[in-house]
């Protein structure tokens, strides 16, 4: 039987995956929305994660894009609670081996100092995010405060530097640690639609810079 | 107040309307009101004849767009057959009913008639109608005359008598009130304590007492009382004051509370120790007309004192503020694409204020470019008198023919099939009862009008029921001019406008701090500190507050989930469940014992955990000797290993039913058995009682601060039932369906928002530093709005929506919230000259030499400082020549009369650098008009013009 920090531990975890993929999908990667991948039930998942006897690496999941299919993303879970150095090299070997370029680790506290450091010395070469769970328990994006972003294409960008005869640097900014912008994974020069709800146009369409 | 003149004949009236005017005006005399036995004529005929005698107003179609309906201060109700006849309403320029007063003629509404005057019949009548209403009152007081005197505030005896029994009554009510206090019978209202119970009821009786004196005073007023006259027609004064002058001053209040015992547990000497009666608590029950008695007069110079002080310190904080906002903002200014743009062309919002409409130009409230209701009053009035006014035109030769009013607006927006006379449209009643995005399917409403507009529009049309096609025609056209007047115009200095709009209001901003609505005792603050605080984006806020909304589960009512919720939530330490500890000294053994109490536990909804399970010391370990355990970094009890209890922490049912917690803080140094741990703390005798019972104390004290339930962070949380209705002003609402909500008095959002039981999405933050590190950079943006707005709204002061999001986007629109302070703005601002000419200029001005740093002098500080116009209004466009077609000659064409250089059109909305990339585009027939500008110069036909719209460094050649 399980006890009940074990049981507290099931619920956070499904939470937190249901945002994972709530997260990728919004990115565009394939995520499906039955009852087997993104609605999988709490029980269904609290046995699955018992049967693998509450590895968290069992949740580990790749995921392609949906138009791109060589795109594909990693989500791994560390057990360690503060991570160190020897998982993110296994992880770099995986992603090497299977030629996979992103990945996002949620970690359950943070990364120890040389852990982090390994991190942003991969970052040129493998785009890694790293999560706290306690940030992927509530899909942000869902909040009545937040209004909907949408990353523009390249194309898009351009049409709307013409459309108002801008420079990048004179459209309004957001910062790529942003916490909405995290969740779309943006890079520094994409550009992010936001459309507002306002109480003098009821719509309103504004857009962001990432730096 | 002139329409209460009695009814009198006919050469009365006239000489009152017109020879005192001179030559001013010629009226029409109107028919008579009362016709028999002799012709009578009333005040508000008079008032009707000024008002309608202009001679723009002769015109019948602008005299009907003169409707203004207004409550005036006495209203009761039932709108035009008000009892007090305090309903003013116009139709036509023509006064219906109400005496007319500061609500109709004043300055401070919408609606008041003069308002009406000036939008829609222009100024000029507006300002002759407000010089003959003001000769005809001097005139009339001089004639008339109007006096105060100490007989006006001389109380009655039976309102004396009613006084004194009210006063009894609240007296004794507050006494029996101490009394429970006293006995500890007081029931604490929710997160208060006894002490703040007390405080709260006795403020809400006297409170109450100064109001009902304040009824019983004013029902003892005869209408004609001067200080009534003043107070009701906005003159001078309110009722307050006047129940203050003749029935009771009331409480008097420093710092937001009664006042404060400052002589050893009283307030003057003059009391006994620890007394908390009104009087004692500086309630004044004397009026001013009866004189206050030493101490009554002690406590109100206290109340009057900070009422001086407060004003003198916010005047100079209101200052600096508004000073830092105009630097903020000051060159913010609406570009020719409509989008608001910074000196350097940055883009701060992409339509000024979501619509691009003026805030300036709105004519309803809570900034609604149209008031319908008065739309609807002209329409159907010019329905009802078309024959009367088509009439009245033709008879009257001394009318000109002004400006139809359906005029040519240019190509029109309105598709030709609505203006048809076959258009009718008819609304069943149940589409009333249709959503309004279904209404807006089903009306025909150009989509070129704002989105709200289009709404309201909707929404008012489907209120009305049919109409037939010239009301449709009217309605059309008349909405159409009204919003082609509100539109922005480009090269408006939106930011200053703004930095004014915000600033000024605020130094109006009585009092600090404001009790929380519904829920007393979360005092937040307001008013100018709370306004500063949200402007410097300050990291500590002095009272941060989580508001959460409960998730929706079945089966289980709202109150008892919130309470689960505020159990998980709210920070419950040891020392606050444990009636009483002491140390056990044993043979061998000493432990720390704790009787809990269970009642207060169970209530705040804490498993204590005497259960089955324990009893058998099963391996199963109660939340809270787990937290305990894990606060205390004691070693998990081994489950192989019983009893449980061995490991340091045990709760166990003594025989008389009391739950004790018992502590063996040897136990738990090192997990072994019993008699061992024994034997190494007392056996080989290492350290004395004495060092024991230092060791245990020390833990007592650490144990009783120990959290058995909720998060640390959150000091306390407040169930708030909202009414049903309730919704928040800025737009966005909560969800009704669940009416309890949840306050914190943390600033730990994230932790809330992933507490089970909470709706995540509706956790709201009043800290905006929080919700931007929690829910990005929009979301504090959105915070900020409603928070400037809600504590604006707080003091009765409403700021156009439009000036604050503009100030939230500047200070959001880097990325990150920038206060608006010398380290913000010096992260939102280049110039060097402008950043010298606000705080610092020593250091900016040496930094500047040190780094030779250049300023393109493009903003307004710069331009000011160098003595060139600054880039807003017609500022903003300059005319240049381009550089390959005059070659490297400098030639200055409009002043030279030189023409042999080809000037070709160039709209530049990114003013500088198109020198050096930046390719000319042709502009658009339109954004050439817009330009205002005007090559008057005859020009060789071949000739172009360069058009700088917004100013760029070229700006240098035409000047």
């Amino acid at each position: 039987m399980a006890t009940d920090v074990q049981v507290e531990e099931t619920r956070r975890l499904h939470r937190v995956r249901r945002t994972i993929l709530e997260m990728l999908r919004d990115r565009g990667y394939l995520v499906l929305p039955t009852k087997t991948d993104l609605e999988l039930p709490l029980e269904e998942f609290a046995h699955k994660f018992d049967a693998a006897g509450r590895a968290r690496e069992s949740l580990t999941m790749l995921r392609q894009h949906r138009v791109d299919r060589s795109n594909q993303i990693y989500v791994f879970f560390p057990k360690e609670e503060k991570v160190g150095v020897k998982p993110i090299r296994e992880y770099c070997m995986r992603l090497e081996t299977e030629n996979v370029l992103r990945a996002i680790i949620v970690v359950q506290t943070g990364l120890t100092p040389i852990a982090k450091q390994a991190v942003a010395e991969l970052q040129p070469r493998f785009h890694l995010e790293l999560f706290q769970e306690a940030e992927l328990l509530v899909n942000i994006t869902k909040h009545q405060l937040v209004p909907r972003h949408e990353v523009l294409t390249a194309e898009q960008k351009k049409t709307l530097l013409r459309r108002y005869q801008l420079k990048e640097t004179q459209l309004p900014r957001i910062l790529q640690s942003d916490p909405v912008a995290r969740y779309f994974g943006v890079t520094r020069g994409q550009v992010i639609k936001i459309t507002r709800s306002s109480e003098t146009a009821g719509r309103y369409v504004t857009y962001r810079l990432v730096v | 107040m002139f329409s209460t003149v009695d009814r009198q004949p006919r050469s009365a009236w006239s000489g009152r309307l017109s020879h005192r005017h001179q030559q001013l005006f010629q009226p029409r005399l109107p028919e008579p009101a009362v016709l028999h036995p002799e012709p009578l004529w009333t005040g508000k005929q008079l008032f009707s004849a000024m008002v309608q005698a202009d001679e723009l107003l002769a015109n019948a179609e602008i005299r009907a767009l003169i409707c203004c309906d207004a409550a005036e201060k006495g209203y009761i109700g039932d709108k035009c057959w008000c009892p007090a006849d305090a309903y003013v309403c116009v139709r036509a320029a023509e006064l219906v009913c109400g005496q007319v007063a500061k609500r109709t003629i004043g300055a401070q509404s919408k609606s008041a008639l003069l308002y009406v005057l000036h939008r829609e019949a222009g100024p000029m009548v507006a300002a002759r109608c407000m010089n003959r209403l003001a000769r005809f009152a001097s005139r009339w007081l001089s004639e008339y005359g109007f006096s105060f005197g100490i007989d006006e505030v001389r109380p009655s005896v039976a309102l004396e008598q009613a006084k004194a029994e009210r006063i009894h009554d609240a007296y004794r009510q507050v006494q029996s009130a101490i009394d429970r206090y006293r006995q500890g019978t007081m029931r604490p209202r929710p997160g208060c304590t006894d002490e703040e119970t007390l405080e709260w009821h006795i403020h809400r009786l006297l409170s109450d007492l100064r109001e009902q004196a304040g009824q019983l005073c004013l029902q003892d007023m005869a209408p004609e009382n001067a200080a009534m006259i003043m107070a009701m027609s906005g003159a001078k004064g309110s009722t307050i004051n006047i129940s203050q002058m003749v029935a009771c001053v009331g409480q008097q209040t420093v710092n937001g509370t009664r006042v404060r015992s400052g002589f050893q547990q009283r307030t003057l000497p003059h009391f006994p120790r620890g007394d908390k009666s009104p009087e004692a608590g500086g309630f004044v029950a004397n009026s001013f007309y009866a004189g206050m008695n030493a101490i009554e007069f002690f406590f109100h110079s206290m109340a009057g004192r900070e009422g001086l002080v407060d004003t003198a310190v916010k005047t100079a904080e209101t200052g600096y503020m508004q000073r830092r906002f105009m630097k903020a903002l000051e060159d913010l200014r609406v570009a020719y694409d409509g989008t608001v743009r910074t000196s350097n062309a940055g883009v701060v919002q992409f339509r000024y204020g979501g619509d691009g409409l003026d805030p300036l130009e709105m004519e309803a409230m809570h900034g609604q470019a149209i008031d319908w209701e008065r739309l609807w009053n002209t329409i159907q009035w010019l329905d009802a008198h078309e024959a009367v006014a088509l009439d009245a035109q033709v008879r009257s030769p001394t009318v000109r023919r002004e400006e139809p009013l359906v005029r040519d607006t240019g190509p029109s927006t309105i598709p030709t099939s609505m203006l048809t006379p076959t258009r009718l449209l008819t609304m069943e009643n149940s589409e009333r009862n249709k959503t309004t995005t279904d209404r807006l399917a089903s009306i025909p409403i150009p989509s070129t009008w704002p989105e709200r507009v289009r709404e309201a529009a909707a929404e008012s049309i489907a209120t009305r029921g049919p109409l037939h096609d010239r009301q449709w025609q009217r309605f059309m056209v008349l909405v159409e001019r009204k919003l082609q007047r509100a539109l922005i115009q480009p090269g408006t200095a939106v930011g200053a406008i703004a930095a004014q709009s915000i600033g000024e209001p605020s130094t109006q901003m009585t009092l600090k701090t404001f009790h929380f609505a519904g829920v007393a005792s979360m005092n937040i603050t307001q008013g100018v500190p709370r306004i500063k605080e949200l402007v410097n984006a300050t990291r500590h806020i002095s009272t941060p507050l989580v508001t959460a909304a409960l998730d929706k589960v079945p089966n289980r009512s709202t109150l008892e989930l919130a309470r689960a919720v505020r159990t998980r939530l709210e920070c419950r330490r040891l020392g606050q469940v444990v009636r009483y500890g002491e140390i056990r000294w044993q043979r061998q053994d000493a432990y720390l014992d704790y009787v809990l109490d269970e009642v207060f536990a169970q209530e705040q909804g804490l498993v204590v955990g005497v259960n089955k399970a324990l009893k058998r010391e099963d391996a199963v370990e109660v939340p809270l000797l787990r937290r305990l355990r894990a606060q205390l970094h004691w070693p998990a009890p081994d489950p192989t290993q019983r009893p449980i209890s061995s490991s340091g922490l045990r709760i166990h049912r003594e025989v008389d039913g009391t739950v004790h917690l018992q502590v063996w803080p040897t136990a738990a140094a090192d997990c072994g058995t019993r008699s061992a741990r024994r034997s190494s703390l007392f056996s080989d005798r290492r350290t004395s009682f004495q060092d024991i019972e230092r060791e245990l104390s020390q833990l007592q004290r650490r144990l009783l601060e120990l959290v058995v339930s909720g998060l640390p962070s959150i000091r306390r949380v407040v169930l708030s039932q909202l009414p049903p209705s309730a919704s928040v002003s800025d737009g966005f609402s909560l969800d009704h369906a669940s009416s309890v909500q949840l306050l914190a008095e943390s600033e730990d959002m994230r932790s809330i928002m992933n507490t089970e039981g909470v709706d995540p999405t509706r956790v709201f933050c009043n800290h905006v530093l929080v919700v931007e590190r929690v829910l990005g950079i929009e979301a504090a943006r959105t915070t900020m709005v409603k928070e400037i707005l809600e504590t604006m709204a707080a003091h009765g002061v409403t700021v156009d929506a439009r000036h604050v999001n503009l100030l939230a986007d500047m200070m959001t629109f880097g990325g990150e919230v920038l206060g608006i302070t010398r380290f913000g703005i010096g992260k939102m601002r280049q110039s060097t000259l402008m950043l010298a000419s606000f705080e610092k200029t020593v250091d900016h001005l040496f930094e500047a030499a040190l780094r030779t740093r250049s300023d393109r002098i493009q903003g307004v500080s710069e331009r000011v400082i160098m003595g060139r116009p600054v880039p807003l209004g017609t500022g903003m466009v300059s005319v240049g020549l381009s550089e390959e077609a005059c070659g490297q000659r400098t030639i200055d064409g409009h002043r030279t009369g030189v023409h042999s250089c080809a000037l070709r059109p160039v709209a530049t909305v990114d003013g500088n650098d198109h020198h050096q990339g930046g390719e000319e585009r042709a502009v658009s027939t339109l954004q050439v008009q817009r330009a205002h500008l005007v090559w008057h110069r005859a020009r060789p036909p071949e000739s172009q013009l360069v058009y700088e719209t917004c100013s760029g460094d070229r700006a240098g050649y035409a000047r």
